[in-house]
């Protein structure tokens, strides 16, 4: 489900001039000010800024959790805009996966009905064996029965990511997913996404203000007062650094 | 009278089984005649009265709240249907003077055993009386008179007390022989019958009766639904307020569903169906508590005298699946609105801790809140001037509207209200204060649910304040303005009571005067009329009477009088309208008030002169024609003090009451207790539903004038029995 564009690369999703504010008058927000950006298919992507850059709300608008005010989003090959309610429904449980940075997982339920839970919306049974590779793979089998109250943080974070997983969605988005986790767990996290995209083929789109979570990924883009200003391919930690480092001395680099 | 009803009931054409024993007669004779009927296989003739009182051992009256006090005599005629009606139990019949029968429950209830003397009050001439109690009876196959008391004496007697000693009876019933029916019988009976006398069958005289009752409990059904309503609406209310307050917090839930892929449809259903498990529990438990209550008021009406231990409580089968509709389909609506919230935003918005509402959205709120009470208080004005057709159904409809109204607009209402309170608080106690009110003014949805949970919980409390002391104070101001007197003596029970307690209390030390009243209620033109009557020499100075047109001492004359526009059977709309007129005449009249309430036609009582007690106003539909109109207007204006009158009801063991008019009457009321000591207590005789004769006590002065206003009686006053 994904279009290549003219350079041959699959795109899994496409936004063009995307803008979004908040309030009215001189109270306005310009959170995202004519953002344009292709998210390749296959790779983990990073969305690297400090607060207030828009990366959130950029992100929001991409997973189809928020509308913006003007601009269009395609995923794969529909527009979001265009959906009609019930299509972008669909489109949220099928072809997205969300990864929260508060977890979120639903505290009725446990680890394994969270996980399944996009599925048994659909009344679709998961793939048993995918399920199998995914529980394998993030490392929670031994937890599935248990509630999220019962999880640490990290552990609920790797619910988290599995149930993005076992859809195998389009493309998956992750807010901050480390935010709230210890490095160990953190990492954790970020080996268990790195390898969903390197291994599975998962297209994986990240948002974080952490050089160290940017380092794990094969781009880095940078978005800044609305705009993507700037990117990095294979970023190490120290090159993330740079870029920020000239972002906020922006009178000096010019 | 030893059953319920007979197979054929004879009685005065022209009255029906749902008025009370009236003083019309029929003829002894007509037993002997009726026995020769084809088909008859026995005739009893029947005596009957109300307002016969037993009063127990320990003084006190039994019964009398309600179901009827019924004196009569004895007879063993069998009940219609073959069924075993009341029967004696234990002892015997009365033979002679002297000598009573009582029903098991009033005899167990009194304390009194066989061979005892019972204290028996009546509403006759003759007053109190003494009789050996010789019988009990009851109902051998089980049975209840639901809380009426029975007391019988033998033929003789009862005709002596209750029909003047008339030869004659109230009713006949006559038993029909095997094999003939009870048409065929009536028919029979009515072919023998003389003019004025009708024959019908038990089942009639019964259906009469019954649907006699339902109308008089009528009012208590409306009453009772409303307040249903009232508290249906204050439960959905509650309700959906309850499933709001949280809404926040559910949003924020369901949008974790909405996260993954739950539709709008799935995330709605989730949430009806979450509902209806609570829907569900709650109105099978309101059901039983419903129930429960239903059995405790029972059990306290027992206690109040109406026992309907008799009947088993009813529960119609469509209660059950209208509590389930009610209680599902509210706390179902109720959780459908956060739902309904929460997919309307995109899910993002929704998981934000502190959903802020889209400002159109409150303004819309508001502007639904002002529209509805804008509209209900335009319903509600145009219900209470009278000027729509259904002017109740406006009423009805425009207090929920106001409600739901405020309760809609209250998120912008109560915002300077909040500021204000914040304000204070923050002055108050510093920034603790500070956060309180901040909190308020946070989420105004929420803190004003919650003030909404108050303000729907306080008003049928308030409302049942109301209701109680306006209609407490509206009685008070009724006695006050109508009557000139000190005192007002009446019955416990809102009976009438005997003519000899008046002359008794007549000759109390510094009593001056004392005025009777006796009050009646007749059917004219379809329509309960209130008829008053008291001596005309009484009249001009017992009574604040502002005569609008006509003169009072022409009421001295035979005929009695009434306001010609009251005859006419003008339904509620056209009597308003007369008192709006009459409103307007009374402000030409030096702006003095004038209220009349129950139009009253106030009738001479002089048309028995032989025994005013005992017959009163013969009814309208008797009366001569009349020639002159005029109405009776009542001035003066309630005065202040009146807060001490409640302490001066005092009760007398015969079931009298004696209030004070105003509150700086001191004198006079233990003179006025003796002479309620020796008083008796009397019931019911008149032509109509005789309900209440007010004795009326001046004890200003000392002077003993006394006895203007009732004729010397012939009987009794001699008999040691009656001074007890």
């Amino acid at each position: 489900m994904t279009m290549t564009d003219a350079v041959g690369v699959a795109v899994a999703a496409r936004v063009r001039d995307l803008t979004k504010t908040y309030g009215k008058g001189d109270a306005m927000v310009r959170a995202l000010d004519g953002v344009s950006l292709d998210l390749v298919a296959g790779e983990f992507t990073a969305i690297m800024g400090p607060s207030g850059s828009g990366k959130s709300t950029l992100m929001h608008c991409c997973a189809a959790l928020d509308t913006a005010t003007s601009g269009t989003v395609f995923i794969g090959d529909r527009e979001l805009g265009k959906l009609k309610d019930k299509e972008l429904t669909r489109l949220r449980r099928d072809e997205i996966g969300f990864v929260f940075q508060s977890f979120n997982p639903v505290p009725t339920l446990s680890a394994e009905e969270n996980i399944v839970l996009p599925q048994s919306i659909a009344r679709r049974k998961p793939d048993r064996e995918w399920f199998d590779t995914v529980i394998e793979t993030v490392g929670i089998r031994d937890r599935l029965g248990h509630r999220p109250n019962q999880l640490s943080g990290g552990q609920q974070q790797r619910v988290a990511v599995a149930r993005a997983l076992v859809g195998r969605p389009t493309i998956i988005f992750a807010d901050e997913p480390t935010g709230n986790l210890d490095s160990t767990s953190g990492a954790e996290v970020l080996d268990l996404l790195r390898r969903s995209a390197a291994d599975y083929g998962q297209t994986v789109v990240m948002v974080t203000h952490d050089p160290v979570a940017a380092s794990y990924t094969d781009r880095v883009v940078f978005p800044a007062d609305g705009r993507i200003v700037d990117e990095l391919r294979n970023p190490d930690r120290e090159g993330v650094l740079d870029v920020m480092a000239r972002m906020s001395a922006p009178a000096a680099e010019a | 009278m030893a059953s319920t009803v007979g197979d054929v009931v004879v009685r005065p054409a022209g009255t029906d089984a749902a008025s009370e024993p009236t003083t019309r007669t029929v003829d002894s004779t007509l037993v002997d005649e009726l026995e020769g009927v084809e088909g008859a296989a026995r005739v009893d003739g029947n005596v009957t009265a109300f307002g016969v009182y037993v009063v127990g051992k320990d003084g006190k009256l039994i019964g009398g709240n309600g179901p009827p006090s019924i004196g009569g005599n004895w007879s063993e005629a069998p009940a219609g249907h073959d069924l075993e009606g009341m029967d004696i139990i234990a002892g015997r019949e009365p033979e002679k003077q002297g000598e009573v029968l009582l029903d098991s429950r009033t005899a167990g209830e009194g304390g009194y055993v066989i061979g005892q003397d019972v204290n028996i009050v009546t509403a006759t001439d003759r007053g109190a009386l003494t009789a050996e109690l010789v019988g009990i009876i009851g109902f051998p196959e089980g049975g209840s008179l639901n809380g009426a008391t029975f007391t019988a004496f033998d033929t003789r007697t009862a005709r002596e007390l209750f029909l003047d000693g008339k030869d004659a009876f109230t009713d006949i019933w006559v038993t029909a022989e095997a094999g003939t029916s009870r048409g065929d019988l009536a028919e029979a009976v009515t072919a023998a019958l003389p003019d004025g006398v009708e024959a019908v069958t038990g089942d009639d005289a019964a259906d009469e009766a019954a649907s006699a009752i339902r109308e008089a409990v009528g009012f208590l059904t409306t009453f009772l639904l409303i307040f249903a309503g009232i508290s249906l609406v204050v439960g959905a209310f509650l309700i959906v307020n309850t499933f709001s307050i949280p809404v926040a917090q559910r949003s924020r839930e369901l949008a974790l569903l909405r996260a993954p892929g739950a539709s709008k449809k799935q995330v709605t259903r989730s949430v009806l169906l979450e509902a209806l498990v609570p829907g569900l529990l709650g109105s099978t438990i309101g059901l039983g508590l419903g129930v429960l209550l239903a059995v405790g008021i029972r059990s306290l009406f027992a206690q109040f005298g109406l026992d309907l231990s008799g009947q088993s409580l009813i529960m119609a089968p469509k209660t059950i699946p209208a509590a389930y509709a009610v209680g599902v389909i509210v706390t179902m609506g109720a959780a459908f609105f956060p739902a309904r919230r929460t997919t309307k935003i995109a899910p993002v918005q929704a998981m934000r801790d502190d959903i802020a509402m889209p400002e159109s959205s409150l303004r819309r709120r508001f502007l639904i809140g002002v529209v509805l009470m804008l509209g209900g208080g335009a319903a509600l004005a145009a219900g209470l001037t009278d000027s729509v057709p259904r002017p109740l159904w406006f009423v009805g409809g425009g207090i929920p509207a106001i409600l739901l109204g405020v309760a809609s607009a209250s998120p912008v209402i109560s915002h300077p209200l909040l500021s204000a309170a914040a304000w204070i608080y923050a002055r108050l106690f510093g920034s603790i204060g500070a956060l309180a009110g901040q909190n308020s003014l946070r989420n105004p949805r929420r803190t004003t649910a919650t003030s909404s949970a108050l303000m729907i919980g306080l008003s049928p409390a308030c409302t049942m304040a109301i209701v109680g002391d306006s209609a407490k104070a509206s009685v008070d101001r009724t006695i006050e303005e109508n009557f000139v007197g000190d005192y007002v003596v009446s019955s416990l029970v809102g009976q009438s009571f005997s003519t000899r307690i008046g002359r008794e209390m007549a000759d109390v030390p510094g009593v001056e005067s004392v005025w009777a009243q006796r009050f009646a209620i007749s059917q004219m033109g379809g329509e309960g009329q209130g008829i008053g009557a008291a001596d005309p020499a009484t009249m001009r100075d017992g009574f604040k009477i502002d005569m609008v047109e006509g003169d009072l001492s022409d009421s001295g004359r035979r005929h009695g009088r009434r306001r010609r526009d009251l005859c006419r059977g003008g339904g509620a709309r056209g009597r308003r309208r007369r008192r709006g007129s009459a409103r307007r005449r009374g402000a030409r009249d030096g702006g003095r008030r004038f209220v009349r309430r129950e139009p009253t036609a106030l009738l001479p009582d002089r048309d028995h002169p032989a025994d005013p007690g005992r017959r009163g106003p013969p009814g309208l539909r008797q009366l001569p024609d009349h020639r002159h109109r005029w109405s009776v207007r009542r001035a003066g204006r309630p005065r202040r003090g009146r807060g001490e009158v409640a302490d001066r009801h005092r009760q007398g063991p015969a079931g009298l009451r004696c209030r004070a008019t105003r509150a700086d009457r001191p004198a006079g009321v233990d003179d006025l207790r003796a002479a309620r000591a020796r008083a008796v207590h009397r019931g019911a005789g008149h032509r109509q539903h005789a309900r209440v004769v007010h004795h009326r006590a001046h004890a200003r002065g000392r002077a003993a004038t006394g006895d203007r206003s009732q004729p010397a009686p012939a009987a009794a006053d001699g008999d040691p029995r009656s001074r007890w």
